[in-house]
């Protein structure tokens, strides 16, 4: 009975390290005239900003893709 | 007060009268003792084993009469009535050979024989010779049954030609309310703790209610365990063709008047690879999954608390930016695990609350349920979702059975569901409107059994109200209410012990799904722009279906065939133009029926001079016409299905438990609509072993090779096929299970 315990301390201890959230990181780039520029990586609100807000480059707002396909 | 008195003497007032059931299990013809048989009390949820001498001690109250069911391998499964505290002997009939099947329908708690209408039951270890990915996979093995893909991490059952919201799926007894109305949209359950799979081909209205026309999937958890003994299983499961592995880690217990189910899984696999060696881009997936089950019972009172947890993280195969894609655009050099767009992330609850009271001539059950379905898309964006939808039911079942005479028995009760869609904020696009939906349905059944006959028929009414929320993009308010009649009427013969046929008619219906009404906009994952239509009304579906079971002592045969009519089927027109990029697809309905006939038929052999040897063999075919071109589609092609099982019996520490080999073969599929391509025919070999050690620590290995000859191929009903992309090549698998019994 006590190896039983222990076996469901450790996989609840393991499941709950397991669900800690992390900041997700992209490298993140915008399209122009058919060629990709890339603008580095971007990270938790960074990222979700560029998403949202775009990339400003020579005073245009280019619409950012942070993932492959 | 005199309520309370009521109620204190209906929990308390038939009390137990045995303290203990103890008993002996021989051979009928021998008069020896049986060890090992597995003796239950049917409706308790209790199993003890007798041991080496036969006996058997079930300790608790229980109230009398009791119904115990004792099984053993080599003898047929036997009821029996206890009604007095003497102590009982069992005799068991030795049967020539031992199929290794289940027999004991989970839904009704009866022997699959009694049925009526033919039904499919299978435990998964059946379904597991060669282990599967998914339980969608798994689900291939059962005649009639099919498996809808988009890659192998995102499955649906088809039933006799029919998937989505035309079949119903149940999760001991819960109705899922999810995505099954999406093509792209997996089922949300895993094999974790599940014990056997039925499945109900055809209409079901009748005991299920709306949208239980093409079939009906029912998901039952494995037994809590014998009482007195702890069970721990620990698995593990490596394919090579996904990098796959599969993990999990179960325990089942039970007290004198406790009894517990938990368990956890986690599965990541990464691209597929397929025969060409190369590997099909972001069909990568992982799933987390939780089971909570525990029971109770107390005199006459029968209790179950359920809760099942599922997150799954799948990746949508098929993603491009170019207007004309290629195949290989799909395809990559490497085998990749890490997350990327478009991406989907499915969560499941489901919780439950059984009750039942046992009363000498009638058992009342209530079922109460709380389920939630969240789906989160991503397309474009890491941060941004394309669609957040959370999807909340409150099912709920009364039923009373009521024994009128020893041979009719009446089933009535209520049932329904409240269900609740929500489209989270987050999202910038949403393809369906908030919503409420309310179901309530009444219906009796009623069964006479006299001599070899038994009939079954019963009628149902059903009321559906769906009501819709005005937002930005959905501008106009929908209410409406969808009313629905069904009925079903069968009987089965025993012509002798060996052959048994049955007639079965019933009738089905199906409501329009808010996704086919109120549709209008991108669905990422089919590659398609849905535009709904108010003016849907109710599909409805009549079915004649026959069976003819033939049990020898070398040899079962089943013929299954069936006719099935569907009036104002609906179905997605293609449209000549596009919108968002993609093509546009209007709901529509038939004018006209669509017509469906086929059958199964399915062999099991094993040979008097191989006793070893067992050979499984099954057909299933299908039919559709209708006078729309496009009515239907994905009818899955025909299939041989074929099996070869020597199983040994050694004595030896390190032993061989089996050897299999599978030999899956599709017929062409021609019968095609517009926009879909004929298939052509192709066989899948896989071969297997089980060995297992015996000793302190008990281990099973099963190893062997999917697709031996590495084959390519695509599947009729595979959602990749359009895009040219091969399913999974030879794969290697090991799978390692511990299983330790503590009493």
């Amino acid at each position: 009975m006590k190896n039983l315990k222990s076996t469901f301390i450790a996989v609840a201890v393991l499941l709950a390290v397991s669900s800690c959230k992390k900041d997700e990181c992209h490298e993140c780039h915008y399209d122009i005239d058919g060629s990709t520029v890339s603008i580095g990586e971007r990270c938790g609100d960074a990222l979700e900003e560029v998403e949202k807000s775009g990339y400003a480059a020579n005073g245009v707002v280019f619409d950012v893709h942070c993932h492959e396909h | 007060m005199k309520n309370f008195l009521f109620i204190a003497f209906l929990l308390f007032g038939f009390y137990a009268k045995t303290q203990a059931i103890q008993g002996l299990v021989v051979d009928a013809e021998t008069n020896v003792s049986i060890a090992f048989a597995n003796v239950s009390l049917v409706d308790y949820n209790v199993v003890v084993q007798s041991d080496e001498n036969g006996l058997f001690s079930i300790m608790g109250r229980y109230p009398l009469p009791l119904t115990i069911r004792v099984g053993a391998t080599g003898y047929e499964l036997k009821t029996v009535k206890f009604t007095n505290d003497e102590s009982l002997k069992i005799s068991l009939d030795p049967i020539h050979f031992d199929f290794d099947e289940v027999n004991v329908t989970a839904s009704g708690n009866e022997m699959k024989r009694n049925n009526v209408s033919f039904v499919e039951l299978k435990s998964v270890k059946e379904l597991n010779e060669v282990p599967q990915l998914s339980l969608g996979q798994m689900l291939e093995n059962i005649p009639g049954v099919y498996n809808a893909s988009t890659g192998p991490g995102i499955s649906k059952p088809v039933i006799r030609g029919l998937q989505g919201v035309r079949v119903l799926t149940l999760l001991n007894g819960v109705r899922m309310e999810g995505q099954q109305w999406g093509g792209d949209h997996g089922m949300g359950i895993s094999e974790l703790g599940i014990g056997t799979v039925e499945v109900m081909k055809g209409p079901a209205s009748l005991l299920y209610g709306a949208d239980a026309l093409g079939g009906v999937l029912y998901l039952s958890n494995e037994l809590y365990g014998y009482q007195g003994a702890h069970c721990i299983e620990v698995g593990s499961h490596f394919e090579s063709a996904t990098l796959g592995t599969v993990n999990h880690l179960l325990y089942k217990g039970a007290t004198k008047n406790l009894k517990f189910i938990v368990g956890g899984r986690l599965a990541s696999h990464a691209d597929y690879q397929t025969p060409s060696k190369q590997f099909v881009k972001n069909s990568r997936f992982q799933d987390q999954n939780l089971k909570f089950g525990m029971g109770w019972h107390r005199g006459m009172w029968v209790g179950n608390v359920r809760y099942d947890y599922s997150n799954s993280t799948i990746g949508i195969p098929g993603h491009s930016h170019d207007s004309v894609p290629a195949t290989a655009d799909f395809l990559s050099n490497k085998q990749l695990r890490k997350k990327s767009l478009p991406v989907q992330y499915l969560t499941n609850h489901v919780a439950s609350w059984e009750n039942k009271l046992i009363l000498n001539r009638h058992t009342l059950q209530l079922l109460t349920s709380f389920t939630l379905n969240q789906l989160l898309e991503h397309d474009e964006k890491v941060t941004i979702p394309e669609l957040f939808l959370n999807t909340y039911n409150l099912p709920y079942k009364f039923n009373v059975e009521s024994r009128l005479k020893n041979n009719v028995v009446l089933n009535y009760g209520l049932q329904g569901m409240y269900l609740s869609q929500i489209n989270a904020h987050e999202a910038v696009g949403r393809l369906v409107p908030n919503a409420n939906q309310a179901d309530n349905g009444l219906y009796f059944v009623t069964s006479w059994t006299r001599n070899k006959w038994r009939l079954q028929g019963g009628a149902r009414g059903d009321v559906r109200s769906i009501t819709s929320k005005v937002d930005e993009k959905f501008t106009s308010q929908f209410s409406k209410s969808y009313v629905g009649y069904n009925f079903s009427l069968g009987s089965s013969y025993e012509i002798s012990k060996r052959h048994l046929v049955r007639l079965n008619a019933t009738s089905g219906f199906r409501i329009p799904h808010l996704s086919e009404l109120l549709s209008d906009g991108v669905h990422h994952g089919t590659f398609r722009y849905e535009v709904g239509s108010t003016d849907l009304t109710t599909e409805k579906a009549f079915q004649v279906d026959f069976s003819y079971e033939f049990t020898g002592e070398h040899l079962s045969l089943v013929l299954n065939p069936f006719l099935n009519q569907i009036v104002d089927y609906i179905y997605l027109e293609p449209q000549d133009y596009l919108k968002g990029g993609m093509r546009v697809y209007n709901y529509n309905q038939t004018k006209s029926g669509v017509t469906q006939y086929g059958g199964d038929v399915a062999v099991h052999w094993h040979p008097h001079f191989a006793h070893i040897l067992h050979y499984e063999s099954s057909f299933s075919y299908l039919y559709m016409q209708a006078r729309e071109q496009n009515a239907y589609s994905f009818i899955p092609q025909p299939r041989w299905s074929n099996s070869i099982i020597a199983r040994f019996s050694m004595k030896s520490k390190v032993k061989v438990d089996n050897v299999v080999v599978q030999y899956h073969y599709y017929l062409p599929q021609t019968t095609v609509a517009q926009f879909e391509t004929a298939s052509v025919d192709y066989g899948v070999l896989d071969v297997g072993m089980q060995m297992s050690v015996v000793g302190k620590l008990p281990l099973k290995l099963q190893f062997g090779v999917k697709n031996v000859t590495n084959t390519t191929y695509i599947n009729h009903l595979s959602r990749l096929k359009n895009l040219g992309l091969h399913s999974i090549g030879r794969s290697f698998y090991v799978k390692l299970l511990i299983d330790l019994k503590i009493k």
